[in-house]
């Protein structure tokens, strides 16, 4: 059950350079992208891919003696079919409770009882799933602590959870993240007790560390790559499950996750509005299938490190060689990740939602994903309608029928590699006044299309849009992990280049892609109500 | 170890007007930070002024300095950027960053936000109430007073109010504030010799230097100002659970108690004494049973050591009982004598504080001016975050026991949950039963 069998194999050591477009060669031999941004600075990011697949990116920022360091994996809850939503995110925490070498006392000892929950945990998920259909209740009550239990479940739950005890007595918890600790790890994005995010398209382990220490990265991250142990199953599907529950606790979530119901047909990115998953399907949740996805997609060939700060080439290359190197290269991983999304609802699709929040009128449209040519301008076109001397809140201040009535608006766009939606959201002071938001926001499109566009509001978003590319490019964390994002979604090369389109998207740029999506047949307008 | 501190004495540059700024200059850098650290907050108020501190960074986010003419919100667009706030009870930061060709004017707009004269009454009445003064009421995490500042814990505010009231917890809500109030402390923080500035990036020095003189004349200097840093005298004696009732919410949890000024020596110790406890506290509450997705300990935010020691999580309904529970028996464990402090976690705290926290929050130009910036403004030398590795570095595991025992006492900590009542007080957690009306 245990998944070993990566860990008995090593392979040739051996490091392959790959060439790029339009890079320059070092007297190593060494490939350096001289990536050239339109304000003339460039960002010269060495790529090594050794012989298994396993890719680095590596960034030379000597100011500070610390490296930025993500580990990317290209899974994520685009790949989970009906039932098994949530089933990465879990799975990043379940590869969070140490290996066959950390955060055991005796791993022999462990392994047999690891067997035994295995087989356990099969008999109750196959119990649990003849009792709900016995019961009708399917998609009724999703939480499993409202189910109706029956002694067989409760004996085999007692089961699991008394091997469970048996198993911690052999753990050493919580070891991975101590040793990054002591080591000086920081997790700069947020403060869980686990250094990982999960995503529609990605799977991340990020760590800051003093350079001293990065090797620790390498050791842990490829012992993580291939000798995971599924350990404290029902505690980590708790905490996860906790998260999701959380989530639904918040009446804005609700609404969202409503939102995004209605924006899609059955792709998980708009059904569930978050990677999260899904309270449901975490009662189905086994090893076995966990253990899939990681054989699938936990693989040298699907993986990308990427280090930003005060290290080299020519450091990374032995560390590289000496921790990743050796695993094999697997199989390439299922396409799941590439599958189209199922078709959207045509036509102009309302949700009037009934539970009591802000009132506000959302338009939201589909647009295409990173990698589009397209997509950068509707970065600037979210930038551009945002804020409070944005044009959004210019049209609505012009309205002589809502002076004083608004409350604040907001746009933004969901950037992914598969498409993703851009949100247009004005808050009104009551509930009367939303049939007159309504219309300046749908006008405000309009005049998107016509090319009517306020030059010193364009002045603005583009200034904001450079700030924010300066930001990414001057941290060792925001480069790293958008350069991993880049690299999941479309290629880490496109990084600059899209930053630099949204910089330079025109009028007729944007007027273009005005017309061509933000159209009634691909829109969707959510209203929420203070009183009902 | 590589890294080192930038050198402080170097990067302080006193100017013609008495202002005193941290400056870095990082050619390599595409940005500049500038940070204004102003000695405000409810530690700084007096009799009669209750809630002017608030009302006072309500203004300066919110409006423009006197004579623009242009709106704030309209200077920060053009600049591509937000104004950043934190208010702690014995210190104000406002912070803007912008690509480095533009610092210039960042700079002249932090300091007309920050020196300000007179405040007219209009302005001090627009800004009042209620949107002028208020706390978390609805969401756990509900965004500030305005909606640049970060929100605060629900749960800790309530504590905070059970156990101490004013000036422990925030004045409450629509309390009204003279303008002489506002007027008056404003004479005592914003004066040209106790707002401190960082400013780190692509920027040179001396340009600084100048640029400071330039906006700066005519600025007042004031006498330091002594923070009312308060006994924290609880008056809640017996241990006991405090509820607010919020259906809609999970149950989220603070555990916590109030101390006074913690002495210099005692700062690194204590420090390492929470690190444990959170350790301890992540592996009994989330790792092992799955109560909840973080759990920890957190000191006071006063630069004094005074002011809130909790404990904060949450979770579903059925877990707040059992997360109550163990939380305090790893309290309970971290205080008593018969528990002792392996090398291991000692040295694991130790590279978290130093390796890690220490050596981030002097990362870089950018970073290293806004901490030096707040550390001069509220404990007026960088003395103590310089030797803080060294003072951390040195901690026994008795010294550990000691501040555990001194500091960390079950008996006197005081829960406040804040959710659906009702429903936590009915739910059992399956494998984890412990009533909430079992722990009283």
């Amino acid at each position: 059950v245990v998944n070993l069998h990566r860990s008995l194999l090593v392979a040739s050591g051996a490091c392959v350079i790959v060439a790029l477009l339009h890079t320059a060669v070092s007297t190593d031999g060494t490939a350096i992208a001289l990536v050239q941004g339109s304000g003339g600075e460039t960002l010269p990011i060495e790529e090594l891919v050794l012989a298994n697949g396993f890719r680095v990116l590596v960034l030379r920022d000597a100011r500070i003696p610390r490296v930025g360091a993500s580990l990317w994996y290209r899974v994520g809850a685009l790949q989970e079919g009906v039932g098994e939503h949530g089933s990465t995110h879990f799975l990043e925490h379940a590869i969070h409770q140490g290996t066959t070498t950390v955060g055991t006392k005796d791993f022999k000892a462990e392994r047999t009882i690891l067997d035994e929950i295995d087989q356990i945990e099969r008999s109750l998920v196959a119990l649990r799933n003849q009792e709900r259909n016995r019961l009708r209740q399917r998609g009724i009550f999703l939480d499993e602590f409202e189910w109706p239990a029956i002694p067989e479940i409760a004996e085999l739950q007692q089961r699991l959870n008394d091997l469970e005890d048996r198993d911690a007595k052999h753990r050493d918890f919580w070891a991975e993240f101590l040793w990054y600790h002591r080591y000086g790890g920081i997790v700069w994005r947020h403060t869980d007790p686990v250094p990982a995010t999960t995503g529609f398209e990605h799977l991340e382990v990020d760590m800051d560390l003093p350079r001293e220490h990065l090797e620790v990265f390498f050791r842990l991250e490829a012992d993580r790559m291939i000798n995971a142990v599924l350990r404290g199953w029902e505690a980590q599907r708790f905490t996860v499950l906790e998260q999701v529950l959380n989530g639904k606790s918040q009446p804005d979530a609700r609404f969202q996750q409503g939102l995004d119901a209605v924006t899609g047909a059955s792709h998980p990115q708009y059904v569930l509005g978050s990677s999260s998953g899904h309270a449901r399907d975490f009662a189905y949740f086994t090893r076995a299938g966990m253990l899939r996805i990681y054989d699938d997609y936990f693989v040298p060939n699907n993986a990308t490190l990427v280090l930003v700060g005060d290290v080299t080439v020519d450091a990374v290359r032995p560390l590289a060689d000496r921790y990743f190197g050796r695993v094999p290269r697997a199989p390439e991983p299922p396409a799941r990740m590439d599958e189209e999304a199922d078709p959207s609802p045509g036509g102009t699709v309302r949700l009037d939602w009934s539970e009591p929040l802000n009132p506000r009128v959302l338009v939201r449209h589909r647009v295409p994903g990173v990698g589009d040519p397209d997509r950068p301008i509707v970065d600037t076109i979210a930038a551009l309608l945002r804020g409070q001397h944005g044009m959004l809140s210019a049209k609505l201040a012009a309205d002589p029928q809502l002076k004083g009535k608004v409350g604040g608006v907001q746009a933004s766009a969901i950037r992914s590699g598969s498409p993703g939606t851009l949100n247009v959201v004005a808050f009104a002071v009551h509930d009367d006044d939303l049939p007159a938001v309504e219309r300046d926001i749908l006008a405000l499109f309009d005049d998107l299309q016509r090319g009517e566009i306020n030059q010193e509001a364009l002045t603005r978003a583009r200034t904001r849009l450079r700030l924010e590319w300066d930001q990414i490019r001057a941290s060792r964390g925001l480069l790293s992990f958008n350069l991993g994002s880049f690299q999941v979604m479309h290629d880490w090369k496109t990084l600059q280049v899209f930053m630099d389109a949204r910089q330079r998207a025109s009028v007729a740029d944007i007027q273009r892609v005005a017309r061509r999506y933000f159209t009634a047949a691909n829109r969707v307008i959510a209203t929420t109500r203070q009183g009902r | 170890v590589a890294f080192a501190s930038p050198n402080v004495a170097q990067a302080l540059v006193k100017t013609t007007h008495g202002v005193r700024a941290y400056v870095l200059s990082d050619p390599a850098d595409p940005l500049v930070r500038l940070t204004a650290a102003i000695p405000l907050g409810r530690y700084y108020e007096q009799a009669g002024e209750v809630g002017a501190a608030a009302l006072l960074a309500n203004i300066i986010t919110r409006t423009a300095p006197a004579g623009a003419t242009r709106p704030l919100t309209l200077q920060l667009e053009e600049l591509g950027t937000q104004l950043e706030s934190e208010e702690l009870p014995d210190l104000m930061r406002l912070s803007l960053e912008v690509s480095s060709d533009r610092w210039q004017e960042a700079l002249t707009l932090l300091i007309g936000l920050v020196r300000r004269a007179s405040f007219n009454a209009s302005d001090v009445d627009a800004y009042r109430t209620p949107a002028g003064f208020s706390y978390p009421t609805s969401y756990i995490f509900e965004a500030g007073p305005v909606p640049s500042l970060p929100g605060e814990f629900r749960p800790k505010i309530e504590l905070e109010r059970f156990i101490g009231g004013y000036p422990l917890a925030p004045a409450d809500p629509g309390i009204r504030v003279s303008d002489t109030a506002v007027r008056s402390l404003a004479s005592r923080s914003l004066a040209a010799n106790l707002v401190v500035f960082g400013i780190g990036g692509n920027v040179a020095r001396d340009e600084v230097a100048k640029a400071i003189d330039r906006l700066t004349p005519g600025w007042q200097p004031a006498p330091e100002p002594t923070p009312n840093v308060p006994a924290m005298e609880e008056r809640v004696s017996a241990k006991s659970i405090f509820t607010v009732d919020v259906p809609s919410l999970e149950g989220w949890v603070a555990i916590g108690r109030a101390i006074g000024a913690v002495p210099g020596v005692e700062r690194a110790p204590l420090a390492v004494a929470a690190e444990i406890l959170s350790t301890r506290l992540n592996i009994a509450v989330r790792e092992i049973r799955g109560l909840a997705n973080r759990t920890v300990c957190l000191l006071p935010t006063s630069a004094g050591g005074s002011g809130l020691l909790h404990v904060r999580s949450g979770g579903r309904p059925e877990s707040v009982g059992p997360i109550v529970k163990f939380s305090l028996d790893e309290i309970r464990r971290i205080h008593s004598a018969e528990d002792s402090i392996g090398d291991d976690e000692l040295q694991t705290a130790k590279g978290a504080l130093v390796l890690g926290l220490w050596q981030t929050s002097l990362d870089g130009a950018r970073s290293a001016t806004m901490t030096f910036a707040m550390e001069a403004a509220r404990r007026r030398d960088t003395a103590a975050l310089l030797s803080w590795p060294q003072a951390v570095n040195a901690v026994t595991a008795a010294q550990v026991k000691q501040m555990a025992n001194k500091y960390l006492d079950p008996d006197r900590m005081q829960t406040a949950i804040v959710g659906p009542i009702e429903t936590i007080r009915r739910a059992r957690h399956p494998r984890w039963p412990v009533a909430l009306d079992s722990l009283r």
